[in-house]
C-alpha cells in the first residue's frame, strides 16, 4: 500500500492554467509554493502530492507508475498509447482543440483526403518523391492517412512552428492541433473537410496497476472523482427560485411535474410565503434545478404559469446518488 | 495470428527447402534491411502501411516484408538481365510487419517461396504453380484446388476503354470492390468522383475552361506564399485533369459493367473458357485465354488436372503488381495455403531499364501449418559428470559420431540418470558398464531404448 499518491499535472502550455482553475473549481485547490518548482500539494486529497511535468512526460510518469494519475490532452493519450494508462474521464470540459489536417489554402484543388491521396499521386508522378507531413503527431497521422488510401508520404518530425512549415518549404502539409483555428489561417493553411483525425481536450488518466492493486490510489480517486463529477454536473445545471401565486401549492406541484421543462431533477421545493397584506390567493416560493440547456424555455413555462421574480443562481456541485466516473472506473477494474 | 512454433516452422522451412531443391531451385541470399523506397515502389499499397521502417544517417530503411522485391532487385543490381540468366531462386526466412493485425509486438514471421525470373511463358507458370502445390503435398497438406486467373484480361479491358493511366490505377487497386456484395461497381464510381474527376468544392468547375483555371492561378497568388512543394501549374494541371476525367465517367461506367460480369464466373476453365468468348469484343484477350490453355495442358501432365482447377479471370489481389497469370491455392479445408503470379513489369518500377519476365509465389505458412502435429523431438541424452570432464568430453564425441544427441550435465536434477560417468572412465546405461571398446555395444542399447 502506498503512503503517498502523485497527481501529475502539466507544468506549461495551453492547458497548464486552465488545469488548476478546473481544480480549484472542483474544490481541489493546488498548492504551489514557488513558480518555480516541480512540485506541489492538493489538500484536499489526504496525501496527495503533485508533481508538475510536460504533458507528454505526464503520460510516461503514469505509465510507469511514478504519478497515479494525471491530467494531460487526450491526443497524448493517443499519440502515446501504454496498457498500463487507463483514461478516467476523457471531458474534463476544457482543453478543446482538434487534431486535424491542413493543407495550403491556395491548393484550390484540394477540399477532401480523397483530393489529398490523388495529389500524393501527383507527388510521385511529377516530382517523384513523397508527400511531406509536418506533425508532432506520427502515430496518428500515420494511421489516418493509410486509412484514406494514402501510402505515400514521408513524416516531417517537427517541433513548434508546424504551422510555417508549408510556407517555409520544408513540409507540404500539417497534422497539428487546432483550437481556434487563427493560427491556420494566419499561416494561408486550410482544414480538409474530412481531416479531423481527433476530438480532444483534457482528461484525467490513471495508473492501471495502482488502480487495481491499491486500495490508497482507489480512495484518493474516488475523492478526486466524486468532487470533479459533482462540479462537472453541477456546471450543467442553474437553481431557479420564483414566486407564484395559487390557492393550492398542490395546483402548482402538478402544473411545473406534467411539464419536463419545469419538472426539475426530482420536481419542485414549493414554500409558502407569508405575506404582510391580505389576500385570497397564497404566495409560494417555487425553487427548482433545470439543466442550462433549456433554461430560458423553462423559465418561459414559470411565467406562462403565472411566475415572477424568477432569480437563477449557478449550482456549483451536484452530488448525485453516487458518483458516475467513479462507479465506470469500478466497472473498468472489475472491483466492487 | 496463430501462436508461433518455431520447431515445426523451421522443419517446415527445411523440408519446402529440400522440395524446392528438387526443381532446381537454389536458396537466394536475400538482406534483411533494405533501402524502405525498393518497397514504395511496389504497386497496391498493400504492405505499405505494414512497413517496418527506421532512419539511419538520413536514410529510411526498412526490414523486409517479403522477398520478391529484394530478390528481383538482386537480379537487377546483379545485371543478370543483360546475360538473359535465368535465375530460380527459392527464399525462406523471417519477414517483418509493423502494427500486426492482431494487435500484437510479434513483429516478424516466418515465410517461404520461390521466384523463377528470366523465363518467360507457360512452362515458367505451370513449373512454379506445380511445384507450390507439390510443396505442400510434401507438408502434408495436398492442394484441393487451383484457382487461376490473368491480370491481362482486366488490363486490356480497361485499355480498350481508353482510360488514363490513373484512372485505370485506380480501377485496379479498387477492383476487389467488384466481388465484394456490399460495394459493387457503384462504390468505384463513387471513388472515382469523389478523389479523381468531381469538381472541388473551393472551386467552381461546372464551366471549366483556360480562363478559369488563369483565374484560379491568380486567386492562389492573393492567398499567399504556402504552397508547400507544389507549383501554380502544377494546381491548374489537376483541375483540367480532373475535368477531362470527369469525361470519363462514362467509359469507366462501361468497364466496370463489363469487369462486373466477368467477375462473376467462377468456374472448371473449360465452361470459364466458353463463357469468356462469348462477350463482346473477346478477341482482345486471345493471347490471355491461349497462355490459360498451355498452363492448363502442362499442370494436367504435373498431375493437376482440370477438375482441380478453377478459372477466375477477375481473381482480386494485387492488381496493379501482376502482369499476367495468378493463381492461388487451396488446401482440403478451403484455406488459401499458397499464392502468387507473372509480374513482369514489375522490373521496370525498381530501377530497370526494361520489363524482365518473372513469376513466383509465396507460401502462407500460418495457414499450412495450422492443425498440423508437431514434430517430434530428437531424445537428447545426457552424461552424467562430476569429475574428470575430459573423460565426459571423450565418450560425448564419440556417441555424437555415430549419431547420438548428447549432453553433459554436472548435475542431474531430473533424476534421468541416463548416462553416468564412473570413476574408472566406464559409462553406465541402466545396469550395464561400458569401456571405450565396448562403444558400438553402448550405442546398439542406446538406439534399442531409443526405438
Amino acid at each position: 500500500m502506498m503512503e503517498r499518491v502523485t497527481l501529475a499535472l502539466p507544468s506549461k502550455g495551453a492547458i497548464a492554467d486552465p488545469t488548476t482553475n478546473f481544480l480549484r473549481d472542483c474544490g481541489l485547490r493546488v498548492d504551489k509554493p514557488n513558480p518555480r518548482q516541480y512540485t506541489g500539494a492538493l489538500p484536499a486529497v489526504p496525501g496527495m502530492d503533485v508533481l508538475f511535468q510536460r504533458v507528454i512526460d505526464i503520460a510516461y510518469k503514469v505509465a510507469d507508475n511514478t504519478a497515479q494519475f494525471g491530467i494531460t490532452g487526450l491526443d497524448v493519450i493517443h499519440e502515446y498509447p501504454h496498457e498500463n494508462i487507463l483514461v478516467i474521464q476523457d471531458n474534463l470540459g476544457y482543453g478543446e482543440c482538434r487534431l486535424l489536417v491542413a493543407v495550403p489554402e491556395a491548393w484550390l484543388d484540394v477540399a477532401t483526403m480523397a483530393d489529398l491521396a490523388d495529389v500524393a499521386l501527383d507527388f510521385r508522378e511529377l516530382h517523384r518523391r513523397n508527400l511531406r507531413v509536418a506533425t508532432t503527431f506520427p502515430f496518428m497521422a500515420r494511421k489516418f492517412l493509410h486509412a484514406h488510401g494514402i501510402h505515400h508520404f514521408t513524416i516531417v518530425n517537427a517541433e513548434g512552428a508546424i504551422e510555417a512549415a508549408p510556407t517555409i518549404g520544408y513540409a507540404d502539409v500539417i497534422v497539428d492541433l487546432v483550437a481556434t483555428g487563427t493560427t491556420l489561417r494566419e499561416n494561408h493553411l486550410k482544414p480538409l473537410l474530412d481531416g479531423v483525425i481527433l476530438e480532444s481536450q483534457a482528461c484525467l488518466i490513471g495508473s492501471r496497476v495502482a488502480l487495481e492493486q491499491d486500495g490508497v490510489v482507489r480512495e484518493a480517486a474516488r475523492i478526486l472523482l466524486e468532487q470533479m463529477d459533482a462540479s462537472l454536473q453541477g456546471k450543467q445545471y442553474s437553481q431557479v427560485t420564483v414566486n407564484m401565486r395559487a390557492g393550492d401549492r398542490n395546483d402548482i406541484a402538478r402544473k411545473l411535474v406534467a411539464n419536463p421543462l419545469t419538472s426539475g431533477l426530482q420536481g419542485p421545493t414549493i414554500a409558502p410565503i407569508y405575506a404582510s397584506h391580505d389576500e385570497d390567493e397564497s404566495w409560494f416560493t417555487v425553487t427548482l434545478i433545470l439543466p442550462n440547456k433549456q433554461l430560458l424555455q423553462g423559465v418561459d413555462v414559470l411565467r406562462s404559469l403565472g411566475a415572477t421574480d424568477v432569480i437563477v443562481t449557478p449550482v456549483r456541485y451536484l452530488f448525485m446518488d453516487h458518483a458516475p466516473t467513479y462507479k465506470r472506473l469500478c466497472e473498468a477494474l472489475a472491483i466492487e | 495470428m496463430a501462436p508461433r512454433r518455431p520447431r515445426q516452422v523451421q522443419a517446415a522451412l527445411g523440408a519446402l527447402r529440400s522440395h524446392m531443391s528438387k526443381f532446381g531451385y537454389v536458396p537466394a541470399d536475400v538482406p534483411i534491411i533494405q533501402r524502405s523506397d525498393l518497397f514504395l515502389t511496389r504497386a497496391g499499397d498493400q504492405i505499405l502501411h505494414k512497413l517496418f521502417t527506421f532512419e539511419r544517417h538520413g536514410v529510411s530503411l526498412a526490414l523486409r516484408p517479403e522477398f520478391t522485391t529484394p530478390a528481383l532487385h538482386r537480379y537487377i543490381a546483379d545485371h543478370l538481365y543483360e546475360t538473359k540468366t535465368v535465375a530460380r531462386w527459392q527464399v525462406a526466412g523471417i519477414i517483418f510487419e509493423d502494427d500486426p493485425a492482431d494487435g500484437s509486438t510479434n513483429f516478424e514471421r516466418a515465410s517461404s517461396g520461390a521466384e523463377c525470373i528470366g523465363l518467360a511463358g507457360a512452362a515458367a507458370e505451370a513449373e512454379i504453380i506445380a511445384m507450390a502445390a507439390e510443396g505442400c503435398s510434401a507438408l502434408g497438406k495436398p492442394v484441393e484446388r487451383i484457382v487461376l486467373g490473368d491480370a491481362r484480361l482486366l488490363h486490356a479491358v480497361l485499355s480498350a476503354h481508353n482510360l488514363d493511366v490513373r484512372v485505370q490505377r485506380f480501377v485496379l487497386s479498387h477492383v476487389g470492390a467488384l466481388t465484394d456484395p456490399e460495394r459493387g461497381a457503384d462504390y468505384i464510381l463513387e471513388r472515382f468522383d469523389a478523389q479523381l474527376a468531381a469538381p472541388s468544392s473551393s472551386l467552381n468547375t461546372d464551366s471549366q475552361d483556360v480562363e478559369e483555371v488563369i483565374r484560379a492561378i491568380l486567386v492562389t497568388n492573393e492567398r499567399g506564399r504556402a504552397m508547400g512543394g507544389r507549383t501554380q501549374p502544377d494546381i491548374a494541371r489537376r483541375l483540367v485533369q480532373r475535368q477531362q476525367r470527369a469525361a470519363q465517367r462514362q467509359p469507366l461506367q462501361d468497364a466496370l459493367r463489363l469487369l462486373a460480369h466477368l467477375a462473376k464466373i467462377r468456374t472448371v476453365p473449360s465452361e470459364a473458357i466458353r463463357l469468356i468468348m462469348s462477350f463482346p469484343g473477346a478477341e482482345l484477350w486471345d493471347q490471355t485465354l491461349q497462355n490459360w490453355r498451355e498452363v492448363i495442358a502442362l499442370l494436367d501432365v504435373y498431375g493437376y488436372p482440370e477438375s482441380c482447377l478453377q478459372l477466375v479471370p477477375i481473381l482480386a489481389r494485387d492488381w496493379e503488381y501482376y502482369s499476367g497469370v495468378m493463381f492461388e491455392l487451396y488446401d482440403a479445408r478451403g484455406s488459401h495455403v499458397a499464392g502468387g503470379g507473372r509480374y513482369d513489369e514489375f522490373a521496370r518500377l525498381i530501377g530497370a531499364p526494361c520489363d524482365i519476365p518473372a513469376v513466383g509465389f509465396t507460401y502462407y505458412l500460418d495457414a499450412l501449418l495450422h492443425e498440423m502435429p508437431s514434430s517430434s523431438t530428437p531424445h537428447v541424452w545426457t552424461i552424467l559428470a562430476d569429475h574428470d570432464l575430459a573423460q565426459a568430453v571423450g565418450w560425448a564425441q564419440s556417441l555424437r559420431h555415430k549419431g547420438i544427441p548428447i549432453q553433459i550435465n554436472h548435475v542431474d536434477p531430473a533424476g534421468s540418470r541416463e548416462l553416468r560417468l564412473n570413476d574408472d572412465g566406464t559409462l553406465s546405461f541402466g545396469d550395464v558398464r561400458y569401456t571405450f571398446a565396448e562403444l558400438e555395444s553402448l550405442v546398439e542399447a542406446i538406439n534399442g531404448k531409443q526405438r
